[in-house]
């Protein structure tokens, strides 16, 4: 799309600079053919004094791109300037400044451009001032915008605080920073000038006879529509040409700022051939979920996120996966859940879950009454525009098929047992009004109210000060000793693990290293793998020294 | 570049203070942040600020630094007092250097648009930031740190999170300050990365002598750097000591609830 | 306490200790404050905005005749004006005054809704432009509704149908389609729908004329000023319709095993309609601009023909001030009407300290 975009502008541009040229005097000599429809001579019909209008649309390309380019280039460089001087002055005049320009952008460019044309008169000069002073406001803002959100970075604080002069700041950390966003609103901008000065043109504010761009053809055109329709093809091809090739280019470079991974859906597959036995693990008759021999693949690189992987958890069991980013915990854990993301296949030998195969179509009430999660960042997991008791009771209600009454009451029972205060009032409550703490606690209310038999948590203490974090691995111990609701934890802390679970596995880059049965033995001498033993060394636990004996003053 | 950063051989008594605040209150509108706090680092000495969300100790640093002014109270740092400063801006420019912030967030604390180099040479000469000239003192401290001097010419995207707090500390450090404050800069980085760093600083401050505030939230961290620890709560220091003392023998209820939500800590149980 | 705490502290030093991690003690300050008080302050603060819009707006409309190069006075007037025309439009736009006191008896008479009388007209300017007002209003109005309820659903139609890379020959037949229709100017579209429905089929109306009916007569305009943005606010959505699907809470939403109705319709929509309304204050602005210019195509008896030809033909100062005046108080008021409605949608947007 780029590089339409970059062609298309080069054929304008190409035009602009060979058609004055060339067409320069066809464009202004005036025939005795006047108001000619398309013949082979005039393709494009001739106007009222027998002007080769094919003619006056090339030759007006200059005009009409340079007016366009200047208009844009004005608006940019000074809109820029306002931007980093906005940001560069002290607070009050900042503050003052921005309401300024809130006000200006929030006024139709039109508007702002006819009360220049108001002052100045109109011709194709104030024209272009006047779109320059209009689209000054959005540069400027969007530059204050960037600016502001680059300055609370840290790299431009720590520079502040080593001592570089501001205008420096601005100069090295800000404005190359911003040039991106800048250079898509610069495509953006030459298209909307490119319309609005032949806009202005249109309605009379422009270029003056006998000078003439795209949008006095234009006009002259809409006035004979009934007579000579040919007139306006020309003038209006042009135009929509030409704006084309900058949204093309402007829709391109954004694009080409912000590129989307292109993902295929997910797919679950099971294994062609039956995983060797050897590989499976044994499975007891109380297992609630049987993992075998599970591979989940990346669609586009190939790339094997996780490895052979098998376990099983038990009924009322809680089962740790340990690992550090990448390690594919979180993967293995989805296909559990059946929320593969997209782009991922995932094949296995045998999936089971309470007696249900996952490989088979579950309807979705079936899902609901066997998983239920909790997951890393209470923040985001729940909906920001949607009430708790809302949300929360959806999937009793819609999926369960609870009536309205009962999931409610339901809930309300659940918020008091993992002790939020005043649950009903916080039924009406949305996300922001609560904590991170008691919106992870009315996330482990919602998968208790649907009585899942396992309940897949991902790392759901990990954005949670830590005696918030014993709070929630609390209430995950209760729903699983008082429920008997299996739990598979995942987590990156084996510190965390260790105190909740009763076997643990450690996983490092998609492969499961370790199998720990034995937690309360857990030591750097009871594991096997190295990686096990650096993991552990590395996981910072309190020492506390057995007294307060002479030796501690001894430090000080 | 020589190992002494101007900090005396051994520090023993109260005289040789590198940081002291006293009764320091800072409010923003109406909400108060800090209130009547007072801590001393000694020189060479690394206190860890141990707090959760909203215990005010992020705004402590931001004061230190000089970015957050006090509403009351004394602030000392290498016998500068840090209330007065802002009001030239020639002492300022001096102070921030003596001062320096390694900040949480290895994303953003470097420029992306700037080679390692280029960020390095920055902080050693703020106007110019010529690479060349200081060519020599960026190749030592990107060793020093565990990075290699070709790093040099490298962007920020090229390096792990672990690599770029590597860089963020050597930047703070290049400038040989007087004071080091470390604002939770292993929180983003995976438990055997944070094992790196801590060591990289524990080996620093011994081989250096520098005097560092570490704040964190886990108290295992804290306990693995510091010398002294620090606790906050709402604002308020609740707690303070030698860390033997204070983890073998916590006074204050909270500083006591924090230590036993400490997964590996003896006290600690999934009882409500 | 943090996230108060750094929303005040506006100095440039940054939040990045709270980015990570959520408040705790400060959201009990936020569960106190009920929605009643967040529409109370949002109240006060939307009518102090709009006030000072409009003071603002005063002097914009005042300043346009003072800023004229050279002599307003004989600027206005034109070439072969006399001298007593000239002194007599000096006058009566008080330019013989000191500028203070210009300025003092502009906003005395505008506050009382005197703008002047037309020069042209030799009625109040307020009246002339009040008259037209309402038909610059009607078209504008119905094309927002009809921009951002069709955009709305095609956006949002297109990018369900294309998620997750489904599809992908729609789209990018969409993506085309819908940035050609949305670079074509409106007042170009509206020359092709004339040529179309009225020259060729005949079936509509091709200017404004007391012949046929308003609404008759208002379909190829309001066509004119919705396809363009018909177009953009899909794309738009489009775009932010895929982003809403990979947000966690639409994870949470599929974690549930809600079925695709109430997926769609209740967890994404209200969150689809806050970027969509928000963005749809900026398509507003452009409509309003764009309905000046269609206004010419069709004859369109609105402020935008009242308003060129005042300046074009007429140099009809008192008149254009007070259609300067009263644009910017549609644009004003309509953008208040998306807060709202936005607010109704998602009461978030109520602490926003936008316009």
């Amino acid at each position: 799309m780029l590089y339409v975009g970059y062609v298309m502008f080069a054929v304008v541009l190409l035009v602009a600079v060979i058609a004055p040229i060339y067409y320069g005097d066809s464009a202004t000599a005036m025939t005795s053919t006047r108001n000619s429809g398309p013949t082979g001579a005039f393709p494009m019909g001739t106007d009222g004094l027998g002007r080769d209008m094919l003619a006056r649309t090339l030759v007006a390309t200059r005009v009409t791109v340079l007016a366009a380019i200047s208009a844009t280039l004005l608006a940019a460089l000074a809109g820029i300037s306002i931007g980093v001087g906005v940001w560069l002055a002290p607070r009050r005049v900042r503050e003052a400044s921005l309401r300024v320009i809130e006000f200006w952008v929030s006024y139709p460019a039109m508007l702002v451009a006819i009360v220049v044309a108001a002052i100045l008169g109109r011709g194709i000069l104030p024209a272009v001032l006047a779109i320059a002073v209009a689209n000054t406001a959005g540069f400027a803002r969007l530059t204050a915008n960037l600016a502001a959100g680059i300055a609370s970075r840290d790299y431009v604080v720590t520079a502040r605080l080593m001592g570089v002069p501001v205008g420096r700041v601005a100069a090295r950390h800000v404005v190359p920073n911003m040039a991106e966003p800048l250079l898509i609103l610069i495509a953006q901008a030459f298209a909307g000038t490119l319309v609005e000065l032949a806009g202005l043109s249109f309605i009379g504010l422009g270029a003056q006879s006998p000078a003439f761009d795209w949008g006095s053809l234009l006009n002259e055109g809409v006035k004979k529509i009934y007579t000579n329709p040919i007139l306006v093809v020309a003038p209006a091809t042009a135009l929509i040409f030409a704006s084309m090739a900058a949204l093309f280019i402007g829709d391109g470079l954004a694009a080409a700022a912000n590129p989307r991974s292109n993902t295929s859906r997910a797919r679950m597959l099971r294994a062609p051939v039956p995983a060797p036995a050897s590989a499976a693990t044994p499975v007891h008759s109380d297992a609630l979920l049987v993992v075998d021999d599970l591979s989940v693949r990346h669609n586009d690189s190939g790339k094997e996120l996780v490895s052979h992987v098998s376990f099983t958890i038990d009924r009322g069991e809680v089962l740790g996966i340990v690992g550090e980013s990448g390690s594919g915990k979180s993967v293995t854990a989805s296909v559990v859940a059946k929320l593969l993301a997209e782009g991922l296949t995932a094949s296995a030998g045998r999936l089971s879950l309470a007696g249900a195969d996952l490989f088979d179509n579950l309807s979705r009430k079936d899902l609901a009454r066997r998983v239920a999660l909790v997951y890393q960042d209470p923040g985001t997991a729940l909906n920001p525009a949607l009430t708790l008791g809302s949300q929360l009771s959806d999937v009793l209600v819609k999926v369960l098929g609870q009536k309205r009454t009962e999931a409610r009451r339901n809930l309300v029972e659940r918020f008091s047992e993992v002790l939020l205060t005043d649950p009903e009032g916080r039924l009406r409550q949305y996300p922001h009004q609560l904590s991170g703490g008691m919106k992870q606690r009315a996330m482990i209310a919602s998968a208790m109210s649907t009585n899942a038999q396992l309940l897949v948590a991902d790392e759901p203490t990990t954005a949670l000060d830590v005696t918030v974090q014993r709070e929630v691995l609390s209430l995950i111990k209760r729903m699983n000793k008082e429920m008997g609701t299996s739990v598979l934890f995942i987590s990156h802390d084996l510190g965390v693990v260790r105190a909740l679970c009763d076997r643990v596995l450690v996983m490092k880059e998609g492969e499961i290293v370790e199998r720990i049965d034995d937690m309360a033995h857990l030591s750097p001498e009871s594991v096997k793998h190295p990686y096990t033993r650096q993991l552990l060394a590395a996981t910072p636990v309190v020492h506390v020294p057995g007294a307060v004996t002479a030796g501690s003053e001894a430090l000080r | 570049m020589s190992a002494t950063t101007g900090a005396p051989p051994v520090a023993d008594t109260d005289t040789d203070e590198m940081v002291t605040v006293r009764d320091l209150d800072v409010s923003f509108g109406a909400t108060r942040v800090l209130h009547g706090v007072s801590m001393s680092i000694a020189a060479g000495k690394t206190v860890g600020v141990v707090g959760e969300s909203g215990s005010g100790k992020s705004t402590l640093a931001k004061v230190l630094v000089g970015t957050v002014r006090p509403e009351n109270g004394q602030v000392t740092v290498d016998t500068i007092d840090v209330t007065r400063i802002s009001h030239s801006q020639r002492g300022a420019f001096a102070y921030r250097r003596r001062v320096q912030m390694i900040p949480q967030d290895p994303f953003s604390s470097l420029s992306p648009r700037r080679t390692i180099g280029q960020t390095l040479a920055e902080a050693l000469d703020p106007l110019h930031a010529r690479v060349r000239r200081y060519s020599e003192t960026i190749a030592f401290w990107l060793e020093r740190v565990g990075l290699s001097a070709d790093m040099m010419a490298r962007y920020p995207h090229e390096f792990s999170g672990g690599q770029r707090q590597r860089v963020a500390i050597a930047r703070s450090l290049i400038v040989e300050p007087s004071f080091v404050i470390a604002d939770e800069i292993t929180s983003a980085l995976d438990v055997s990365v944070q094992a790196q760093i801590l060591e990289l600083l524990a080996e620093i401050k011994d081989s250096l002598g520098v005097t560092m505030m570490f704040i964190s939230h886990n108290l295992a961290v804290v306990q693995n750097v510091s010398d002294e620890v620090v606790v906050m709560y709402r604002g308020e220091v609740v707690e303070s000591g030698p860390v033997a003392e204070i983890y073998a023998d916590p006074k204050h209820w909270y500083t006591r609830t924090l230590l036993d939500a400490d997964p590996g800590a003896p006290g600690f149980t999934l009882d409500l | 306490m943090h996230t108060i705490v750094d929303r005040d502290d506006d100095s440039s030093s940054g939040s990045a200790t709270t980015a990570s991690r959520p408040a705790q003690a400060g959201s009990q300050a936020v569960a106190a404050s009920s929605l009643a008080g967040a529409w109370r302050r949002f109240a006060v603060r939307r009518l102090i905005g709009l006030v000072t819009n409009i003071i603002l707006l005063i002097f914009v409309t005042f300043f346009i005749v003072q800023l004229i190069p050279g002599d307003p006075a004989s600027a206005i007037a034109g070439e072969d004006a006399s001298q007593a025309q000239v002194d007599q439009i000096r006058v009566e736009l008080g330019l013989d005054q000191p500028l203070l006191l210009q300025l003092g008896s502009y906003v005395a008479h505008v506050v009382q809704g005197d703008f002047g009388t037309s020069f042209h007209y030799k009625v109040p300017a307020l009246q002339i432009v009040g008259a037209a007002a309402p038909y610059t209003i009607s078209i504008a109005f119905t094309s927002l509704v009809i921009f951002l309820v069709i955009g709305l659903a095609l956006g949002m139609a297109v990018g369900i149908i294309t998620r997750g890379d489904r599809h992908r020959w729609l789209d990018h037949s969409f993506n085309i389609g819908a940035g050609v229709v949305s670079s074509i100017p409106a007042y170009v579209q509206a020359t092709i729908l004339v040529t179309v429905f009225a020259v060729w089929l005949a079936l509509l109306p091709p200017a404004y004329s007391p012949a046929y009916s308003v609404v008759q007569s208002a379909i190829l305009p309001v066509a004119a000023l919705s396809i363009g943005c018909i177009a953009s606010i899909a794309r738009i959505v489009r775009r932010e319709t895929s982003v809403i699907l990979e947000q966690d809470y639409m994870r949470t939403a599929r974690g549930w095993r809600l079925g695709s109705g109430t997926l769609y319709a209740k967890h994404m929509l209200p969150n689809l309609l806050t970027t969509a309304l928000t963005l749809s204050g900026i398509i507003l602005t452009a409509l309003l601009g764009s309905t000046l210019i269609v206004e010419a195509v069709f004859a369109w008896p609105g402020i935008g023909s009242v308003v060129v030809q005042a300046i074009s033909e007429y140099k009809d100062y008192p008149v254009i001030r007070a259609s300067v005046f009263m644009i910017g108080t549609i644009s004003l008021v309509f953008n208040l009407l998306i807060d709202v409605v936005l607010g109704l949608v998602d009461p978030r947007t109520l602490g926003d300290d936008r316009g």
